[in-house]
């Protein structure tokens, strides 16, 4: 065949599928056979990308693809992985060519980004599938009292990862953390607020933190018990096995070389570890302090909406979003991943499973605990490096514990942005 | 392998998508238009370049209406660029026309050029309708004990692609700056050139394999089995390569070389895997002959140690001449031919007493053997001249015929 005889066949071929494809199906009637939903899923950094990854994720969205089914047969999942870094420009560039992913599943500020950046769509708020969700997550995703930018589907806890094989027992107090480590065993932190949050709880500042930002006056006291959480991070890097690393550094590699026995990590973190480790992998809950339980972040994934699909696919996603919120679809998806915890409020919390859901139950409880209080913070995430840059500063002696000290409460007291 | 196929098989969703059709059958349509307008009789007097800066403008309107609708416009962006590369790399290609000759550019162009395009193209739709990090890390098979993934084996083949096509440029680099650090001839250089060209695409190989996560010890245990199997079925190629590395090493015959192949002085223009080809003079052909050839038949070569070739022409002169002055005559007139070499000198030896003529050879040494043929015309027109302004004759053959008497009955 002549070559425009093929290029002109092929725009013909196409013209029968143009016809159909703009159509909205009516209420109530479900997407046809055959219908492609393309999900995107941001992950850590380019070096995560690997076959057990992807075989991992695969195998979690073909399990949600085939309790799907069962409900609304002919609905194909097909799975993009991005790095998180790069997952905002993928988008842009997909929105353009008009092959943006019809479901992104990303964290909460992520999503929140993509929304203020026109790349996803807003949810009318309520909505059959916001109804499903425990109200206390609703604040975290709200655009406006009417929308939301995205919708939560998972919690993904923050807690303490460990290799068996040096550490049997991991520490359960702070104190406990220091003298394990004058006994040989090796620690890693971030140094990044949202990493370290946990201990803000443990050594008693999440309340000065908090309550300074709410406007309240940074009495002695308050300014006290910052400036002794900053006492206590500088005691523990003056130890010899405790390091506090970049906000940038990967803790899972360390932990996987031996570098460190025990590290803060995401119960994301698992599959990768679990590749390497094993069974030798211990989940525990972050270690309180003596002035009360930790305040981990958990990390909120949300399912958004991208801008580019069919009115089939966009009735499919839709449909999808809200069956992956009921009650046992939740219950089976932590089951099987064991790496996000429910958050539909109808949910139980499978404990009795497996120590490792227990694990990860305990902290997301922390966590739940110390949410009211996180929530007033969450104003601050944008200013988050720059509450990183003074942690530096500090870290590495540019800034006294008194200059460090008043610089927090500085930026606490700032005006939102 | 069927995890990939499904991964391809979900591109095809995006077609339900209008944004998405609008702007293929859009591309489709605007080539279409293109194609038959270069048809027409008016099109085809204007220059080519013409037809495809007008495809590239349409195509550049296309995506400017679609963005003026806010609709999606991207792929006719991408289309657009690709074929607008497409078109410079044609444009390169005239451009290196200046500089190459039309046997390496083409070599290059099919070799290197068109083929890198292409995959970039590739990559540049691939990364437009997937993710290539996690297409990449799709398996499809364990070989030799490794998981081998999409991303492995397009890397692979890049290398090796770019090992064949690109490792002779630096390879005849490298092998210039050692002839003039240690000296040495032309022919010693290419065969340097090649050598380290083959050590090049042996390492590279070998360090793919590697980076693959290839278990050695079974490759080495494949390479065994292999080796029966090469015995019997692919003996006569395997033989033909070890004998071309050997003659490498050996330098025996390496490119440049002068070689007598029956009867015909031939220059070994290159000595490949399984067969060297050379290039015969007389009548411009270029002969390949296999490796093992030159292992198993006596061979002539006329740069083994030096280029010189010493080469003779026959003359006849008639009897009434003194010899000493024709043979004094002869190597004068040699001397004096471009391309005959003063040292050695050339030498006029009388050969023997014919039936018409004392017959002469004139001997003399030439620096390039390619040059026998018509450096010896040279001569033999120079011998000519010469006996004509002495007065020295050619004889023509002469046969006196004696009638006997018969005796009286």
């Amino acid at each position: 065949m002549k070559g425009w005889l093929r290029a002109a066949a092929l725009a013909l071929g196409l013209a029968p599928l143009v016809a159909g494809c703009g159509r909205a199906l009516p209420p109530g009637v479900s997407p046809r056979a055959g219908t492609t939903l393309y999900v995107a899923i941001g992950v850590g950094d380019a070096t995560r990308i690997d076959s057990t990854l992807r075989s991992a994720l695969r195998e979690r969205l073909e399990a949600l693809e085939r309790l799907y089914a069962d409900v609304r047969p002919g609905v194909n999942l097909e799975l993009l992985i991005f790095e998180e870094e790069r997952l905002l420009a993928e988008m842009r560039r997909r929105t353009r060519s008009g092959l943006a992913p019809d479901l992104v599943l990303a964290e909460g500020s992520v999503a929140e980004q993509l929304h203020q950046e026109g790349l996803t769509r807003s949810i009318p708020f309520p909505n059959p599938a916001s109804d499903q969700l425990s109200p206390s997550l609703i604040p975290f995703a709200q655009v406006d009292a009417r929308h939301l930018f995205a919708v939560p589907v998972g919690y993904e806890p923050q807690l303490a990862c460990f290799d068996r094989r040096r550490m049997p027992q991991p520490p359960d107090t702070l104190q406990a953390l220091l003298e394990a480590s004058s006994r040989g065993q090796t620690f890693g932190f971030k140094l990044d607020l949202g990493d370290l949050a946990w201990t803000l709880g443990s050594l008693g500042a999440l309340e000065s933190f908090t309550a300074i930002r709410a406007g309240n006056p940074a009495t002695e006291e308050r300014v006290s018990r910052i400036r002794q959480w900053l006492l206590w991070l500088q005691t523990a890097n003056l130890q010899q096995r405790i390091s506090l690393v970049g906000p940038r550094a990967n803790l899972s590699d360390g932990l996987l070389d031996g570098t460190f026995v025990w590290i803060t990590c995401r119960s994301s973190d698992q599959t990768h570890l679990q590749a390497q480790l094993g069974d030798d992998l211990g989940l525990a809950p972050l270690p309180a302090g003596a002035r009360g339980q930790p305040s981990p972040i958990s990390v909120q994934l949300m399912w958004a909406y991208g801008r580019n699909s069919s009115a089939r696919q966009r009735q499919a996603a839709e449909q999808l979003v809200r069956f992956s919120l009921n009650p046992p679809v939740q219950r089976i998806m932590t089951l099987r991943g064991r790496t996000l915890l429910p958050v539909s409020r109808e949910a139980p919390l499978p404990v009795a499973s497996s120590a490792r859901l227990a694990a990860l139950v305990t902290a997301e409880r922390q966590s739940e605990q110390a949410r009211s209080q996180i929530s007033r913070l969450m104003v601050l995430r944008h200013r988050e490096d720059d509450f990183n840059r003074i942690l530096i500063a500090f870290h590495y002696g540019n800034l006294g514990v008194d200059e460090a000290t008043e610089a927090l409460v500085r930026l606490l007291q700032s005006p939102s942005p | 392998m069927s995890e990939l196929l499904t991964q391809i098989g979900g591109w095809f969703g995006y077609l339900g998508r209008p944004g998405v059709l609008v702007q293929l059958g859009g591309v489709a349509a605007l080539i279409t238009v293109s194609l038959l307008a270069s048809r027409l009789p008016t099109a085809q007097a204007a220059r080519p370049w013409f037809g495809r800066l007008g495809l590239l403008a349409l195509l550049g309107l296309f995506t400017a209406v679609l963005a003026a609708f806010s609709m999606p416009y991207g792929l006719v962006g991408v289309t657009a660029l690709l074929i607008g590369g497409w078109f410079g790399l044609g444009l390169l290609r005239h451009g290196l026309g200046r500089w190459l000759p039309a046997a390496e550019l083409r070599q290059l162009d099919s070799g290197l050029l068109r083929p890198l395009y292409l995959l970039f193209a590739l990559v540049m739709l691939i990364r437009e309708v997937d993710a290539p990090a996690s297409l990449a890390v799709i398996p499809i098979g364990t070989w030799f004990g490794s998981t081998v993934t999409v991303g492995q084996v397009f890397l692979s083949l890049l290398v090796i692609v770019l090992l064949f096509v690109g490792s002779r440029p630096p390879s005849h680099g490298l092998a210039w700056i050692l002839q003039r650090l240690l000296g040495g001839g032309d022919s010693g250089r290419r065969a340097l050139a090649l050598l380290i060209q083959y050590s090049i695409i042996a390492t590279g190989i070998v360090w793919t394999l590697d980076q693959i996560g290839f278990n050695r010890t079974a490759i080495l245990a494949v390479a065994g089995g292999l080796s029966v199997g090469l015995g019997f079925g692919i003996k006569e190629v395997f033989s033909n390569f070890i004998s071309g590395l050997w003659l490498l090493f050996e330098g025996s015959v390496r490119p440049g070389d002068i070689l007598y192949i029956e009867g015909d002085p031939c220059e070994v223009r290159s000595l490949g895997l399984r067969a060297a080809v050379l290039w015969r003079d007389r009548d411009n052909a270029e002969l390949v002959i296999p490796n093992q050839t030159f292992f198993t038949t006596t061979t002539t070569t006329y740069t083994g140690t030096d280029r010189l070739r010493r080469t003779q022409v026959q003359v006849g002169a008639a009897y009434h001449h003194d010899p000493a002055s024709v043979v004094d005559l002869l190597e004068d007139t040699a001397r004096g031919v471009p391309g005959v070499l003063s040292d050695p000198p050339p030498r006029g030896l009388v050969l023997g007493y014919g039936d018409s003529a004392i017959n002469y050879e004139l001997r003399f040494w030439i620096a390039n053997p390619m040059q026998n043929v018509s450096i010896s015309s040279a001569v033999r027109r120079a011998v000519w001249q010469a006996f004509q302004r002495q007065g020295i004759e050619i004889p023509f053959p002469q046969h006196v015929l004696h009638r006997g008497r018969s005796l009286p009955q």
